[in-house]
């Protein structure tokens, strides 16, 4: 296994971040994200965009009250990639 | 944060830190209403330890039905004023656990009033049924709560505040059960709240 060979997408620091929050929860808000990132709301919709366009989340635009309010959800799908991603580390890392 | 290329171990450790992180969250999201519900029981307790002793009216004891009103109340509250924290399986599980246990205890606690009104030989004492029964009920949400939250020492606390207090129910004079009961929110709920919630 080479380190290049590693899932593109998740092979990124905010990407990487976003996925590993998603999988302990349900669902998570845009604004939990962008607090447990430390990401700036640009660079965090652009990844989350990258995310959701593969099919790794899934982004849902709802209201609270009157606010807009962005869900995003891990899919089945991201799950998967998600597992597929640390068991390669595991083999790159020999543990 | 940046979107810079990582070494294996800096992706590992990535994944690590922010599963850990939410864990934290998650178990210290678990404490205000460990401590909100132990502050209602022990209030509860001793409002009708004071009522009944100094009226001599043990009519008080239907006092112990306010608890659900005042904490569900105070609950919603809480829950405005808290910082958010998505679900996940564990608070999904904590919650449940601590609202079947409410639902339980009312119950029980009803119908062993309608089965001692129903059978007037019945010469058992209905409160130290009801007593020994939350009790019991109490010690098993909170072991759930610790298997969950991965706090053994929960756990152990929860099984022997249930057993200890059960068997201390049994000894002492009706009068003083709510002292118990007032005991059991301490230890049970308020004590640990206030240790998860400063970790």
């Amino acid at each position: 296994m080479e380190i290049n060979k590693l899932d593109p997408i998740l092979h990124s620091e905010l990407r990487l971040a976003v996925m590993s929050v998603l999988i302990s929860v349900d669902e998570a808000d845009f604004t939990y994200l962008k607090e447990k990132t430390g990401a700036t709301s640009g660079n965090l919709s652009v990844q989350i965009d990258k995310l959701s366009s593969v099919g790794y989340i899934a982004v849902e635009k709802t209201f609270a009250g009157k606010m807009p309010r962005t869900v995003c959800r891990m899919t089945d799908q991201g799950r998967r990639a998600f597992e597929n991603y640390v068991e390669a580390l595991k083999k790159l890392l020999h543990l | 944060m940046e979107t810079k290329e990582m070494t294996p171990s800096e992706s590992l450790h990535i994944i690590s830190s922010y599963i850990n992180e939410s864990r934290k969250d998650f178990v210290k999201a678990n404490g205000a209403p460990m401590i909100l519900w132990g502050c209602v029981l022990m209030s509860v307790s001793l409002l009708v330890f004071v009522l009944w002793h100094y009226t001599g009216n043990p009519a008080w004891n239907f006092g112990w039905f306010a608890i659900p009103v005042i904490g569900g109340i105070l609950s919603l509250i809480i829950v405005k004023h808290e910082k958010h924290i998505p679900k996940n399986i564990v608070n999904t599980v904590v919650g449940w656990t601590w609202g079947i246990f409410g639902i339980v205890s009312v119950i029980f606690a009803i119908a062993v009033l309608a089965i001692s009104f129903r059978s007037p030989e019945w010469t058992v004492s209905h409160n130290d049924i009801i007593s020994v029964g939350i009790l019991l009920l109490l010690g098993f949400a909170e072991a759930v709560t610790g298997a969950v939250l991965g706090k053994k020492w929960i756990i152990v606390l929860g099984i022997a505040v249930s057993l200890v207090l059960s068997l201390v129910v049994t000894v002492i004079c009706a009068e003083f059960m709510p002292i118990i009961m007032a005991a059991a929110g301490f230890l049970s709920l308020f004590l640990p709240g206030i240790i998860i919630r400063s970790k």
